[in-house]
């Protein structure tokens, strides 16, 4: 049996352990469910475990890597993905009673892609029902724990994606960020998380939500990881209508370049406003890192921060009143018991298979879509969202990138009263921007709270500069690692 | 303070049911939404929305034939289907009833 160090090792350093052979894709599989049986039950990260499948595939890279045909870093790697990702003949759920078994005819892009590479999948990963939500508690199967601190939650919605990593439950995972839902998680358990310039990964086979604002992307628990990850996913599919026809860069192309000479801009908006003591001291000790480094640390300003959250409630709410329209009981998904006609049927329906912050977006998105509000709401987001994508054209020319807080906070406590459901919104504050504009954004731990939780700072850069951003992301995390050793 | 929001209204168009006491707690929800949405609004020298939000190249899937899904695997996922159908409720004359 595999010591459990070995699951907490990066992905990098399994290849390497694989590749010489200190032990098999199939003993580090079995090593991986062991370990979801031993710990899921109280972090509950997980709503389908596929074991005889992972099993099945792990034997196949052994098998394959005998005959001396590896596919590569990833092959015979265990991961797992989120519930908003189609897996074939494997339940798809969304976390939602609407979808509850639900299992897609295919597969998504980047499942297909990770497959093919050879990775081995664990099984799908709790979230907050239809991605919405920053705790996983809007799950309709409950909430996953934090696995620093049971009593708090992973951050969501991709919340089990980051659970798993890091209670060494999976090597890898992938989520969507919508407005954070990848940076925010991985922050919160002292992760690596990547939303890509939108367009960079194909979303077929992502459960929709608000298509204009949402990415795929990997979290991990190291930068380069994170940049192999991004590159088995990246690049164009015809099947994605908007998946940007380039060729991807090479993600870890510039990692140990270093940061010398590169100007990052440190927004007014973070001086002045709201954070946690603990936060701002780890967020101002990594920009100190980047300073000594040899970075040039410039101020700059990012005034749209409050509009640009509003816009995005709208924007995102709208998108989704619009695609969670196919959820009618038709042809698939949860159909109530009885109706009468077919307006009925649908009504009872949804009615019964959303949860409550899912008919809540949808009724104002319904709202800011309706005669008479669309042109004081949607329109008027749009117009805000022009200008964020402007105003951020502006500031790349003064710096290369950005660093901010991924949140104002560290994890949240789990089942704290419903505050307004505003309140929690205001969480979202620096990730929502990468979303509206389109541009990439990284998150990553600069350090821990008084309360023993990890810090997450987030570095933005302009669309398609993911290689600078992880060649950032690495020097301060090997900054780090030095401090720690 | 009449809510801003017609509550019954929008479940009409967004094909959702409440019970009475679900409409009071969502239009409270609601208005709040809505007064954080209003952050939107109050710009004078907002721009105009003069370019697009996204790159305009756009293209569509090449018109050859490909892969068919498997009319079974698709059925699968019905909740309830007869000969080969999806079946619904009646939707045409007068006794629309399942």
């Amino acid at each position: 049996m595999i010591d459990a160090a070995f699951l907490a090792k990066d992905v990098l350093s399994q290849a390497e352990d694989l590749k010489r052979g200190a032990y098999s894709a199939e003993e580090l599989t079995k090593a991986y469910l062991a370990r979801i049986a031993q710990v899921d039950q109280t972090v509950h990260a997980y709503l389908t475990v596929t074991a005889d499948t992972a099993l099945a595939a792990a034997r196949e890279s052994d098998r394959r890597r005998a005959r001396g045909e590896s596919r590569g870093i990833l092959d015979g790697i265990p991961f797992a993905l989120k519930d908003n990702i189609c897996t074939k003949g494997i339940p798809t759920t969304c976390a939602s009673r609407m979808l509850a078994g639900y299992c897609p005819p295919y597969h998504a892009y980047v499942t297909e892609r990770l497959l093919s590479a050879g990775a081995i999948l664990l099984g799908k990963l709790n979230m907050d029902e239809f991605a919405m939500g920053a705790t996983t508690e809007t799950s309709a199967i409950g909430a996953t724990h934090h696995p620093m601190d049971l009593s708090r939650s992973p951050g969501g919605s991709s919340g089990g994606s980051a659970a798993a990593v890091v209670a060494s439950m999976a090597a890898f995972t992938l989520g969507s960020d919508t407005g954070g839902s990848v940076r925010q998680p991985a922050a919160f358990c002292g992760l690596v998380g990547m939303k890509p310039t939108y367009g960079t990964v194909s979303r077929y086979g992502l459960v929709a939500y608000a298509s204009s604002l949402e990415q795929i992307g990997p979290i991990s628990r190291t930068v380069g990881d994170n940049a192999v990850i991004l590159q088995a996913i990246a690049g164009h599919d015809k099947q994605d209508a908007t998946s940007a026809r380039r060729v991807p860069e090479r993600y870890d192309a510039d990692l140990r370049k270093g940061v010398r000479g590169l100007r990052i801009g440190v927004p007014v908006e973070y001086e002045a406003g709201e954070c946690s003591a603990d936060v701002r001291t780890a967020v101002d000790s990594a920009v100190e890192t980047y300073r000594m480094l040899g970075a040039e640390i410039v101020s700059v300003s990012l005034p749209f921060l409050k509009k640009a959250l509003a816009a995005y409630y709208i924007l995102s709410s709208a998108e989704a009143s619009s695609n969670l329209a196919r959820f009618d009981g038709i042809r698939y998904g949860y159909r109530a018991e009885t109706y009468s006609d077919t307006e009925e049927l649908y009504c009872r329906s949804r009615s019964e298979g959303f949860g409550k912050e899912v008919q809540r977006r949808i009724l104002l998105g319904t709202f800011v879509l309706s005669a008479g509000y669309y042109e004081q709401y949607y329109q008027k987001a749009l117009q805000v969202r022009a200008w964020v994508r402007r105003m951020f054209s502006e500031v790349f020319t003064r710096c290369d990138l950005i660093i901010t807080p991924a949140v104002p906070t560290t994890a949240y406590l789990l089942g704290m009263p419903e505050k307004e459901a505003t309140e929690r919104y205001r969480g979202d504050l620096y990730s929502v921007p990468a979303n509206i504009a389109g541009i990439p954004a990284l998150s990553l731990s600069c350090g821990t709270g008084k309360d023993g939780l990890p810090v997450g700072l987030q570095l933005m850069g302009a669309s398609w500069t993911e290689p600078l951003l992880y060649r950032a992301g690495y020097a301060l995390e090997q900054m780090k690692q030095g401090d720690a050793e | 303070m009449k809510p801003i929001a017609d509550i019954t209204y929008l479940e009409r168009l967004s094909r959702l049911s409440f019970t009475e006491e679900e409409r009071s707690a969502l239009a409270k929800d609601l208005d709040d939404m809505i007064a954080f949405a209003d952050d939107v609004s109050d710009e004078n020298e907002m721009l105009a929305l003069d370019e697009p939000i996204f790159r305009t190249e756009s293209f569509v899937r090449e018109d050859t034939v490909g892969q068919a899904w498997e009319r079974d695997a698709l059925l699968s996922s019905a909740a309830t289907v007869a000969h080969g159908y999806v079946t619904v409720p009646k939707v045409l004359g007068e006794e629309a009833h399942d």
